[in-house]
């Protein structure tokens, strides 16, 4: 059987063709390792001059490449919470977020005010403000929801957070490649983590995080290929957080992922997934025992929908579509398990459906047509 | 011989239930589910695209299945017996 995958807000599949050749290509070519041989060409400068142009960043040396949007969101929160303080985040954020700062209470005493989301999985500006002062060392945001699909205003948030003197931390993991962000015009004192096997259509184990300054702590040091002579581990970005052999043909497959996202454009391939977001929730709504989760109109482009059926444990419709119906979807928790308190979904979660660039109006209609077989008996 | 060639845990839920997959050592039948669902509910699904089946049995398990797989799904109940597994071994040993 011929199996349908709708599980992109984990990771986008079936990867750009550009995308595999070029890691491909890597792997197959001498290596070439920045900073220790050269044969003229840097994959990494390559890598992040495309993902400064995508996500508005001025400068591509703010562009630091890590494995992770994971390992980003951890270099930040470990840089500025290390001598305690109060961070404050949303009931929207995944374990990449909750389990840092879970980890900085413990090590470091730090404090988290959590701000509630909606019911459509939403945060505001203004609940920003009301909770930031000038004990908070760090404001954490996630841009769209992988649970949900929906947006966060990070203007307003990064205005709010700008106004207080407040570091803002933008987990876009799910919106980097799949929205517009123009980094450069957000106020205040901004980071952004991005992964780069989702939105951007590059290899799993890609990532990386834009800085504003040099001035947050090196938590990661180690060779770099550059002053080797030197005790203590360069200072200057991007250098300054990237430390050991870089993952260079996942960094090569991830410059084609961005350059497809570019091509494509990130507003058209917005549009395709509204579309196709829009007849999924249009075919699934008569369907009395599917509750989908609320989603504000224009967020259907990230591509998400997630439901529940009454009397249908998550984690047993995701089970049975996959072995009878050969689509493959996501049940349970997502890693965000607070946000299930607020959307009303907790404990068992929802079954989550995500769309990419490459699904098909018969895809949908695929898994419209499997649930309307499963849930309408 | 042993249908089973082994047991995995896939997860521990949230209500301390835990969800493992089953390995058998030849592809599901009908037989074997029908030896499965002693004692239990069954609700089998043969129009579906590959034939579904799903066993509950109160407070013990809830096994979810597809005819010609070779592997099936048992979550295990936060109060069943300790010996649940083993007996669904027997079952389709039978």
């Amino acid at each position: 059987m011929d199996r349908v995958y709708l599980n992109n807000a984990a990771t986008s599949f079936p990867k750009p063709r550009s995308v595999i050749d070029a890691t491909s290509q890597s792997l197959s070519d001498f290596p070439c390792e920045p900073g220790r041989q050269s044969n003229g060409v840097d994959p990494l400068i390559d890598c992040r001059r495309e993902l400064a142009g995508l996500l508005g960043v001025g400068d591509e040396a703010q562009v630091i490449l890590l494995g992770s949007a994971t390992i980003g969101l951890n270099l930040v929160i470990n840089g500025l919470l290390r001598d305690g303080g109060r961070a404050v985040c949303s009931t929207l954020a995944h374990n990449s977020v909750l389990r840092p700062l879970a980890h900085a209470k413990r090590d470091f005493g730090v404090t988290t005010t959590l701000i509630e989301a909606d019911r459509e999985g939403r945060v505001s500006g203004e609940q920003f403000d009301a909770h930031l002062d000038g004990s908070t060392r760090l404001a954490v945001i996630t841009h769209i929801s992988n649970i949900t699909g929906s947006i966060q205003p990070i203007d307003d948030i990064a205005a709010a957070a700008a106004a207080k003197g407040v570091p803002l931390l933008i987990d876009a993991a799910q919106s980097a490649g799949v929205v517009p962000v123009s980094w450069h015009q957000l106020p205040g004192r901004v980071f952004l983590a991005f992964a780069g096997h989702k939105g951007l259509m590059g290899p799993s184990g890609t990532g990386g995080l834009v800085v504003p300054d040099n001035r947050l702590a090196q938590t990661v040091v180690g060779g770099t290929g550059v002053h080797s002579e030197s005790v203590l581990h360069p200072e200057f970005l991007p250098l300054r957080h990237e430390a050991g052999t870089p993952n260079l043909p996942g960094i090569a497959g991830l410059t084609a992922g961005v350059r497809f996202v570019a091509r494509k454009g990130v507003v058209e391939l917005g549009r395709s997934r509204h579309t196709l977001v829009s007849r999924i929730r249009r075919q699934l709504e008569p369907l009395v025992k599917l509750r989908l989760s609320p989603l504000p109109e224009e967020d259907g482009r990230t591509g998400i929908v997630s439901m529940t059926v009454d009397h249908q444990p998550p984690r047993e419709l995701a089970y049975l579509l996959e072995q009878s119906f050969g689509i493959v979807t996501r049940a349970g928790l997502h890693c965000a398990p607070l946000a299930h308190r607020s959307l009303g979904t907790a404990p068992a979660g929802t079954v989550r459906v995500s769309v990419g660039p490459f699904t098909t109006e018969a895809d949908v209609d695929r898994l419209c047509n499997a649930l309307h077989r499963i849930v309408g008996r | 011989m042993n249908p089973v060639v082994e047991s995995e845990v896939l997860e521990h839920c949230t209500d301390s239930s835990i969800v493992k997959e089953i390995r058998l050592r030849t592809p599901m039948t009908q037989q074997m589910m029908e030896a499965l669902s002693d004692g239990a509910k069954l609700s089998y699904y043969p129009d579906f695209p590959r034939p579904y089946f799903r066993i509950e049995k109160p407070r013990a398990y809830v096994i979810q299945g597809v005819i010609g797989n070779t592997t099936f799904r048992v979550t295990l109940m936060p109060h069943a017996r300790e010996n649940e597994e083993t007996e669904l071994v027997r079952l389709l040993d039978a």
